[in-house]
């Protein structure tokens, strides 16, 4: 067992002390799916608000106006809830699929360790999120989720080994710029959730997910 | 090269280097964890435990969770040091290549 090669030695320990305190099994393709999810929810969301505007002049009509609003943002609730399951399973899903490639296991404490650090912030965050709804303050909900997610995954970043700190301080920053800017609130809702995610997830896929799967042809 | 440069003898098998490392990162860790993470035999795993226990390295602690026992470890401020001098150590040995 005694070694006298430093590099080997050097070697071991950082591959101990990443294996033991780094969730190395989440898939740059959770990350893709997550962003086409969103995309495609997006354009059901733009149809949505289509449908709304043209109906405006009859709910008008009709006396019921705050009634039709009530009920559009519903549906958009319905619509982002959906969205929301969608992409976390497709995100278990793809990050099961790479943990049994890698012959490694998903439930381990360093996993239950990351889902709290997300889920804290991403439960209160949900909750506050329901008092907006609640109070309708619908305008707000779009900044809010970027936030709150980037605050999320900024608290998660210490167990994963990709940098996922810097799409957490974009989806802040775009969170922060829409609050300002709430006639784009959209916009940055459709880039924050859709295309940094398609374009970190592409990034990860290629710089990890890719290297390891030719690692592992190659030693076998 | 002083004293203070040269390789312990303490980490030269890689299991305790192993260990050495993984609690350098995790705060408490379990026997069960070291054993999946490091892929060793009982056997194998507890005497360099022992041995790192002895050299007060890292200390143990026994308890209850329901009705198993869990046993777990945490490195000392002393294992930390000599830890640190042996990496630093190492990093000397292959600069002077």
């Amino acid at each position: 067992m005694t070694d006298k090669n430093p590099i080997e030695d050097l070697r071991e320990i950082r591959k101990m002390m990443e294996s033991s305190s780094k969730f190395l099994s989440l898939s740059g393709l959770s990350g893709i799916f997550a962003g086409l999810t969103a995309l495609v929810g997006a354009y059901f969301a733009y149809q949505q608000i289509m449908t709304f505007e043209k109906k405006i002049p009859f709910y008008i009509a009709q006396g019921r106006f705050e009634e039709g609003v009530n009920e559009f943002y519903f549906q958009l609730l319905l619509l982002a809830i959906l969205i929301l399951v969608t992409a976390i399973s497709f995100g278990i899903l793809f990050t099961w699929l790479k943990a049994k490639r890698q012959n490694k296991k998903l439930w381990t404490p360093l996993s239950l360790r990351l889902i709290i650090s997300l889920m804290v912030p991403l439960g209160f965050g949900g909750l506050f999120i329901a008092g907006l709804f609640y109070n309708g303050f619908y305008i707000l909900i779009a900044p809010t989720t970027l936030i709150i997610y980037g605050l999320a995954l900024l608290n998660g970043s210490k167990y994963v080994h990709v940098d996922i700190k810097y799409l957490a301080l974009c989806q802040m920053a775009l969170g922060v710029a829409s609050v300002f800017f709430l006639d784009h609130a959209f916009l940055a809702w459709v880039i924050g959730f859709g295309v940094l995610h398609i374009l970190y997830g592409t990034i990860m896929y290629f710089k990890y997910d890719r290297k390891q799967k030719f690692w592992v042809e190659s030693t076998n | 090269m002083g004293r203070i440069d040269q390789l312990n003898k303490a980490f030269e098998s890689r299991v305790r280097l192993g260990i050495m490392s993984i609690l350098m990162v995790n705060d408490w860790m379990d026997y069960k964890a070291f054993k999946e993470q490091l892929d060793l035999t009982d056997g194998n795993l507890a005497s360099h435990i022992s041995g790192l226990e002895k050299l007060e390295y890292i200390t143990v602690r026994k308890r209850f969770i329901g009705k198993k026992t869990n046993t777990s470890y945490k490195i000392t401020a002393l294992g930390k040091r000599e830890f640190q001098s042996h990496i630093n150590a190492l990093e000397k040995l292959l600069n002077s290549f």
